[in-house]
């Protein structure tokens, strides 16, 4: 490099070696703690936990919702029945959230009394609660987008799944 | 330097540094999907993916931070600044997946209106963790989507990779000797010490980012140890060379004749350069077969240290890129057509002799005899 550059170099360099410490320090000790209180919010400490060892799964099966395959399982735990969905991949949808919806025929929308489980992003497991009614009762599983406000799909659910 | 154009110079040896570059790229990615997945097989493999790509990415540019002062503290390290840039347009296009996925191999099909084959890796990159698959804009929703500007910690990090990535877009769309030429190296090299800034950026980025969700102590742990590493490498190389510059500026001074009392020749090994300060720029002085000559110690290609390098068929061998010049001359030998300037030597009480003043860049000069 010429003269001028390794200059230029050297002065880079000093005020990165201050700046940096600064920005890694302040960026530690000022990090904001997590926003989910799991105490006070008991719905999503549910619907987020994470599986535990002792669950033991009751049915397992693959259906397709909008060209993906998504896992649903269903497993007892020491917390109680629970529905497991794992997407093999994100669904390109916005806000998904999933729902049962009692009845014998597929809802093309968000009935009155349907029960929402959860929310659906990206490609990880989601643990949902298995509500009691979905358990005694025919339904299907609805797949919503709140934030295009549309239905993607609609599953049956079979009360075979459970004990 | 070239007799008939080519877009890339590949070479057996480009291809080999290349294959490996490529290779360990792909184990690296594979490696960290497939032991984060082993860890935690609950974690959403957008976020992991999204963090391999962007973690390679920034280890990547460590390396390449890493090469330049290494091989300054050590020659047998040059062979690695030959393949620098290829590096540079690995990490560019890394970071480009780690934000947009390999969403863009479907441009072509988009442009022309049909469906895009499935691709056997299918990923979305970070944009779709902003725009959520919504209606809004990707990038209203991420320039939009934390306005905090005012706020140290809680400044949109995501704002600092945007205006990194631009640095390394110019760098990569630079990194080819077209641009070298006609930029000239001066205006080339100090577009790409950008980097520097694009490094400071990508901490931040970092910091402010990963590290806020990610309390991991080895994350960051290895955060922070890279950062000491390079800012602690460029500032002792920096620093040494400096003081290597203050020191001959302050003992070299020219006399009435305008010539520079630059040492015995007892000091200068042979078929080897002394490089020495002279009036405000090195110039690299060669002893070679009881000759002595002096040529600018700086390469017209990427302004590379001359006299680090070695006398190959008669020429100045550039440690950088292999760049030749004649050392009598400075000229490059036919057909290419770079120079550099010479300097008038003479040796006198078992000392050498050189003059303040260069030649223009390629003049002749009779080397001095020892």
């Amino acid at each position: 490099m010429i003269r001028a550059r390794r200059n230029a170099h050297v002065y880079m360099m000093t005020g990165l070696a201050g700046i940096l410490p600064i920005v890694f320090l302040a960026g530690l000790l000022y990090r904001p703690a997590p926003t989910l209180d799991s105490a006070a919010d008991g719905q999503s400490a549910a619907v987020d936990a994470p599986i535990t060892s002792q669950a033991s799964f009751v049915s397992r099966s693959t259906v397709v919702v909008n060209g993906i395959d998504v896992q649903v399982a269903t497993a007892e735990t020491t917390s109680g029945l629970v529905l497991l969905l794992t997407p093999t991949q994100a669904l390109p949808f916005s806000d998904l959230l999933v729902y049962w919806s009692p009845g014998e025929s597929p809802p093309t929308d968000v009935s009155a009394d349907a029960f929402l489980l959860g929310q659906l992003s990206g490609s990880r497991r989601h643990q949902l609660p298995g509500v009691t009614e979905m358990q005694t009762e025919s339904g299907y599983l609805l797949f919503y987008s709140r934030d295009q406000a549309m239905a993607i799909a609609a599953v049956p659910l079979s009360q075979s799944r459970f004990p | 330097m070239s007799v008939g154009y080519k877009a890339v110079q590949w070479s057996r040896t480009k291809i080999i540094y290349d294959s490996i570059l490529l290779v360990t790229v792909a184990i690296y990615l594979y490696g960290f999907m497939t032991i984060t997945a082993m860890i935690d097989p609950d974690l959403d493999l957008h976020g992991v993916r999204t963090r391999a790509y962007g973690s390679a990415a920034f280890l990547l540019l460590h390396v390449i931070l890493s090469i330049g002062p290494l091989s300054r503290l050590s020659s047998t390290l040059h062979p690695l600044l030959r393949h620098r840039r290829h590096m540079g347009v690995v990490m560019f296009l890394l970071s480009i997946v780690h934000i947009n996925g390999w969403r863009w191999l479907n441009l072509p099909w988009i442009w022309f209106g049909t469906d895009a084959p499935d691709w056997p890796i299918d990923f979305n990159g970070a944009l779709t963790w902003h725009r959520n698959f919504g209606t809004l804009d990707p990038l209203v929703s991420l320039f939009m989507g934390n306005s905090r500007y005012g706020d140290v910690i809680l400044f949109p990090f995501e704002t600092l990779g945007a205006l990194a990535l631009i640095i390394l877009f110019l760098m990569a769309a630079t990194s080819h000797d077209f641009w070298l030429v006609n930029l000239t190296a001066p205006i080339w090299k100090t577009l790409h010490m950008a980097v520097y800034a694009a490094y400071g950026l990508l901490v931040g980025h970092v910091v402010l980012g990963a590290l806020q969700i990610n309390r991991d102590p080895v994350l960051t742990g290895a955060v922070l140890v890279g950062m000491v590493w390079i800012v602690t490498l460029h500032l002792i190389t920096g620093t040494r060379e400096r003081y290597k510059d203050h020191k001959d500026r302050s003992n070299l001074l020219p006399r009435l004749d305008g010539f520079v009392d630059i040492g015995a020749i007892t000091d200068f090994p042979d078929d080897r350069a002394k490089v020495v300060m002279i009036a405000g720029e090195r110039v690299a002085v060669f002893k070679y077969n009881g000759n002595v000559s002096a040529i600018s110690n700086v390469c017209q290609h990427q302004n590379g240290p001359l006299g680090e390098g070695t006398i190959l068929d008669g020429c100045v061998t550039c440690p950088w890129h292999g760049h030749q010049y004649q050392i009598e001359s400075g000229a490059s030998p036919p057909p290419f057509d770079e120079k550099v300037p010479t300097f008038d030597v003479k040796v006198e009480g078992g000392h050498i002799f050189v003059h303040a003043t260069p030649h223009p860049p390629g003049t002749p000069v009779i080397p001095a005899q020892v």
